[in-house]
């Protein structure tokens, strides 16, 4: 799906992200984990040509129109309803109208926000200006989505909504990328994930088989997080 | 995407206040120097634009007209802010970083501004022909329509690098107000071009060249290599400009 090899980004004299190599695969739903500054943005804007970069990407059986992205922040405009940035977005990717609307609709009565159709974004509550900045993202139907820490300042049930949201469209064969700093968000969407530090590649597997390995190797149940404080050791050392 | 534009335009008072300035200021700066040529005979031969002051339609070439021409001018280029702060909006709000093809878009701003820039245009000069009795030939309005393609770029580039609104609009505002001392919309610079000091700093503005033209325009003086040199000027402009709004779209232009 999407081949990056050698990706080296530089911000002045800070490295973000260096000699990357990666290949992400089809339906599959992959999280990218790593403490701040460890290149997750980067590696996302990146792959949304958001930024330039040394090195190679190349989109295997889809182009940047079929990606969705969802950044971290809210990208939405607070002054327009929720249906009209539904349109915006949907115009972005050039949809026609009548089936912007008709896929706009459906996104909105699946988020919950059917009785806000009306309403500006600016006048939503946190949790559902998320799932708006979400719903966004998918109104171009499209073939991968990238999440940056969508769930970020949220209330649980919010939270809870949303990834249970994500966990269905994984089931209906959607690919994601995900980032979190939440790990039990991870653990529960990701099939594989793909650890960063200092802008390398730390470690990368299926999340079950490195949990295993991870509860073998101490012999206790361990889980995500295990997995994370062991590679930031290995790596400190 | 285009109703959005649209009514992000509407909605903005600042633009209309804009579009009315230019025969206010126009009123107010003439009142200050009225008849200023015609009562110091003596500045007629300091004119550089031409030693003939009378227009075409016989009336006179008065400070009226020089700050109607000099304040649409100037205004046309405070667009510049406008179209700087509309797409430092969505850099500000991240749609910036979700805008798939950045290129159709920015293009699609400059035409939506631009079009703006025609409205302000044509209600100028509707008002300056029902209010001050001045009325501009087609090869003035040509002159017109040719400044809104510098501000404009001028303005996205700016509104793509800068890193927040105060610094947007201080870094427009420096440069839109410099063009407008030196090109003659805060004093009659014709009147002070004998100095070759002056000249210097006139020629840096292009409202000078736009304005010149347009006096020629005025008084039925064949426009002559000023044509060209207005021409290539917009063009080098606009090309040094593109280019680096391109490399700075290359580069994310995210906050």
């Amino acid at each position: 799906m999407i081949e990056l090899k050698h990706i080296t980004k530089r911000y002045k004299k800070l490295l973000a992200l260096v000699d990357f190599s990666y290949k992400f695969e089809n339906e599959n739903v992959y999280g990218i984990l790593g403490i701040n500054g460890a290149g997750k943005s980067t590696l996302i804007n990146c792959i949304t040509q958001n930024v330039s970069f040394d090195g190679e990407l190349n989109y295997v059986d889809l182009n940047i129109w079929d990606i969705g992205y969802v950044p971290q922040e809210l990208a939405i405009y607070p002054e327009l309803s929720v249906m009209d940035n539904m349109l915006f977005f949907a115009s972005v990717y050039k949809i026609e109208k009548r089936e912007a609307r008709v896929r706009s609709m459906e996104l909105i009565e699946t988020a919950g926000l059917k009785e806000k159709i009306n309403i500006k974004a600016s006048d939503l509550s946190g949790g559902m200006k998320r799932k708006l900045n979400l719903i966004t993202g998918l109104v171009h139907n499209p073939k991968l989505l990238i999440c940056d820490e969508v769930c970020i300042g949220i209330d649980p049930i919010s939270r809870k909504e949303i990834l249970a949201y994500l966990k269905e469209l994984k089931n209906n064969g959607l690919s994601i990328i995900y980032t979190s700093h939440y790990l039990d968000e991870v653990e529960y969407l990701c099939d594989k994930i793909v650890f960063l530090d200092k802008g390398k590649l730390a470690l990368e597997g299926e999340t079950e088989k490195l949990i295993k390995k991870m509860s073998d190797t101490e012999n206790k149940k361990a889980d995500l997080s295990d997995v994370f404080i062991n590679v930031l050791r290995k790596e400190g050392e | 995407m285009l109703k959005k534009e649209i009514k992000g335009i509407i909605k903005n008072p600042a633009y209309f206040i804009i579009m009315c300035l230019p025969m206010l200021i126009a009123f107010i700066m003439s009142e200050g120097t009225k008849n200023y040529l015609s009562q110091h005979v003596q500045s007629i031969v300091a004119v550089t634009t031409t030693k003939e002051v009378i227009m075409h339609n016989g009336a006179l070439l008065n400070s009226k007209v020089q700050f109607a021409v000099s304040e649409l001018n100037f205004m046309l280029m405070m667009c510049a802010i406008l179209a700087g702060l509309s797409i430092f909006e969505e850099r500000k709000l991240h749609v910036w970083e979700r805008i798939v093809g950045k290129g159709n878009f920015i293009l699609l701003k400059f035409f939506i501004h631009y079009a703006f820039s025609i409205v302000m245009i044509t209600f100028n000069l509707i008002g300056f022909s029902i209010f001050f009795d001045i009325n501009f030939p087609i090869g003035s309005v040509c002159v017109f329509l040719s400044i809104p393609i510098i501000s404009v770029v001028l303005g996205l580039f700016v509104g793509l690098s800068s890193g927040n609104r105060a610094m947007l609009s201080n870094t427009i505002l420096t440069i839109v107000m410099l063009m407008g001392y030196f090109g003659g919309a805060l004093s009659l610079t014709s009147v002070l071009s004998n100095t070759k000091f002056m000249n210097v700093f006139m020629y840096l503005s292009p409202l000078t060249m736009a304005n010149r033209l347009i006096f020629k325009n005025l008084v039925h003086v064949n426009w002559g290599n000023d044509l060209w040199i207005w021409s290539l000027a917009i063009f080098v402009f606009v090309t040094i400009f593109v280019s680096l709004i391109g490399r700075r779209v290359k580069n994310g232009a995210s906050i």
